[in-house]
């Protein structure tokens, strides 16, 4: 039985897309102070590859642009992608651009099937990156990394249905980020599947290639164990822009009201409660105001319309209106689950325990009683059931 | 002046539910809020609707009007059982010292969760109830509240009680149940109506047969008062003798 599935959304040449997508023509390179980060698929094709410099990446493909950018603009673009992947699975995890690795138990019985859920994935990404995606399903994300890869163009989703190692077995070696003299070796020695390195013991692997090398055997084995550590989510906000500028308070509540109802169900199944709430309106005078509420419990679709009057309460409805309306939902944490009015029933059975010793006290006897079946099946009706005196030991045998 | 069609809606609305109440006329938005008083299920479903809140009020005092076997008595225990589907204890006051245990097995009463009281007199009965009503208890039913208004015949402490017994259930979530028995053409004392929420009267129509036996009846449900919907409704209700057994 899996118990763990763990999917790998991986965008191919990610930077080069992005950069495709401001305007650049292909054949296109994107370094970095003169070390290639990326390429498009045309300039891959000409033998370019990432960490090659910048002069040699331009010897191999002369006709192709150079593009600087650096690391932070393209975390600026990678972020909102996580937000969005994070809509769909309680946890998200990136190690590096490009490429993230979400939680996929149970997200069949959630979506109905895997399918369905990678294309809500695709679908989120591509609204935000405009950039093709793959997804690979798997046990493990070694698994699910190779998976992605693997995976074609259309569908862009690949599951593996088989055990982890028999997935893994028949494929090249190099899927290992092995150091570049073990790879030689392998090779010298004939090893070339990852099949075959995974049948190798792990005593012999150490002595061969050294203790480094036991990490790449286990996950040649299917035995990548490395956690999956959801990113924390700092807030997720929605906006509507008015045609004409709205001054009304009714209106203003249903739009906020909406957009809650649109952000809420998302967080839900993410596992997330609110426990800020902020709305900014842009006004059309070309002011802007915020107003934020921390809540006392977390926030649900029914406290949407109450809590958005108490926010908007302190806006000035004289003003010239309102042009644009942002609903932003922060303080996100994980949801505790409840066991639901289990001590509440207990407390109140204390408090009526307690109740009726006084009341057995006070006007006692002959007033207090409590039913108990005599005999449930006699002909006479009045003889089926009695009442007995209510006592506490009365009220411990009746349960 | 320069009042726009919104708000000349809403002043509309206001008026009409200054005349008529609450739940003559409801906003789309207002719906789930006029709905939010916590009410216990009588088990009959269109009746519960017809109640507009799905149920008899909890915090607040029904009473229920009618003859021997008009339904009332049989629509309290059902009240009271599907009290303890919600894992409430319920109580059942019995002035009359008449209870019908069999019955109330019938109409599906769990007596591990029944508290039975049988108080001499009117002062104990406000007691119990006060003491209840606050340990808990979903539903208590004070059956023939009528002898202990005679108790209170031409008294003004009736009111004061009354008005205490109000104020006590009020923060609680029980709903008090008070059984009225019409003995004869009028009605025993025109005080308890100020007081109640809910009054819901119960007159039987015709009984049901099968082969000379008899397997049920129909009664007239009519909403005399009711502070959450509009009042003045009336529902036949069939009671059927073969569905409650066990």
């Amino acid at each position: 039985m899996r118990s763990r599935r763990i999917a790998c959304i991986w965008f191919p040449h990610f930077r080069a897309q992005i950069a495709l997508t401001q305007g650049e023509t292909s054949p296109l390179i994107v370094h970095h102070h003169g070390s290639v980060l990326d390429a498009c698929v045309d300039a891959t094709a000409c033998g370019i590859v990432p960490g090659m410099s910048l002069s040699h990446a331009q010897a191999l493909c002369p006709q192709a642009s150079a593009v600087s950018v650096s690391h932070e603009e393209h975390i600026a673009i990678w972020e909102p992608a996580l937000d969005a992947l994070a809509l769909h699975s309680p946890a998200v995890e990136s190690e590096e651009i490009g490429t993230a690795y979400l939680d996929a138990s149970g997200m069949e019985q959630m979506y109905g099937c895997l399918k369905t859920w990678s294309e809500q994935l695709h679908a989120e990404a591509q609204n935000v990156i405009h950039a093709p995606s793959r997804v690979g399903i798997a046990g493990n994300k070694f698994a699910a990394l190779v998976a992605a890869h693997l995976t074609p163009d259309d569908p862009g989703y690949l599951n593996v249905t088989e055990r982890d190692r028999e997935f893994l077995s028949p494929l090249p070696v190099g899927w290992l980020p092995l150091p570049e003299e073990t790879r030689r070796q392998l090779s010298v020695l004939g090893i070339n599947t990852l099949g075959h390195f995974a049948r190798l013991s792990a005593t012999s692997v150490i002595e061969q290639f050294g203790p480094g090398c036991t990490v790449w055997h286990q996950w040649a084995r299917g035995g990548d164990e490395r956690p999956l550590r959801g990113r924390e989510r700092k807030s997720v906000e929605a906006s509507q822009e008015f045609d004409v500028p709205v001054d009304q308070f009714d209106i203003l509540i249903g739009v906020g009201e909406r957009l809650g109802e649109k952000l809420l169900p998302a967080l839900t199944r993410a596992g997330l409660v609110v426990w800020r709430m902020e709305v900014e309106l842009q006004l059309a005078e070309g002011a802007t105001w915020v107003q934020t509420i921390a809540l006392r419990e977390p926030l649900s679709v029914p406290r949407l319309p109450l809590l958005l009057s108490e926010l908007l309460s302190d806006w000035k409805t004289e003003s010239a209106g309102v042009t644009e309306l942002h609903l932003r939902l922060t303080g996100l944490k994980p949801a505790v689950g409840e066991q639901l009015d289990l001590f509440t029933y207990l407390e109140r059975n204390v408090n009526l325990e307690n109740a009726l010793r006084r009341l057995a006290t006070q006007h006692a006897p002959h007033t207090l009683f409590m039913a108990r079946p005599a005999k449930p099946h006699a002909t006479l009706l009045a003889e089926r059931y009695l009442l007995v005196e209510y006592t506490h030991d009365a009220l411990l045998a009746g349960r | 002046m320069g009042k726009t069609r919104w708000q000349q809606l809403d002043a509309t609305v206001t008026a009409i539910q200054k005349q008529w109440g609450m739940g003559a006329i409801q906003k789309g938005w207002q719906h789930e809020q006029a709905y939010s008083q916590p009410a216990t299920p009588i088990g009959v479903p269109r009746l519960d609707t017809l109640l507009g809140i799905g149920g008899l009020p909890e915090g607040h005092l029904t009473e229920l009007i009618g003859r021997g076997t008009a339904g009332h008595l049989t629509l309290a225990l059902s009240a009271m059982h599907q009290a303890q589907l919600h894992k409430r204890h319920v109580a059942y006051i019995d002035l009359s010292r008449s209870i019908d245990l069999d019955y109330m097995a019938q109409c599906g009463v769990d007596f591990d969760s029944l508290i039975v009281m049988r108080p001499d007199n009117a002062e104990q009965v406000f007691r119990c109830i006060r003491e209840l009503s606050t340990a808990g208890v979903g539903a208590i039913v004070l059956d023939r509240a009528n002898d202990l208004l005679v108790e209170f015949a031409g008294d003004q402490r009736l009111s004061r009680y009354l008005r205490n017994l109000r104020s006590v259930v009020n923060p609680t979530h029980c709903a008090l149940i008070l059984l009225t028995d019409l003995v004869g053409a009028n009605y025993p004392d025109p005080v308890l109506p100020n007081y109640v929420s809910v009054r819901v009267l119960c007159e039987h129509q015709r009984w049901h047969y099968r082969r000379q036996s008899v397997t049920g009846y129909t009664s007239r449900i009519t909403i005399l008062k009711n502070k959450f919907a509009p009042s003045g409704r009336t529902l036949p209700v069939r009671f059927s003798f073969e569905r409650r057994k066990k």
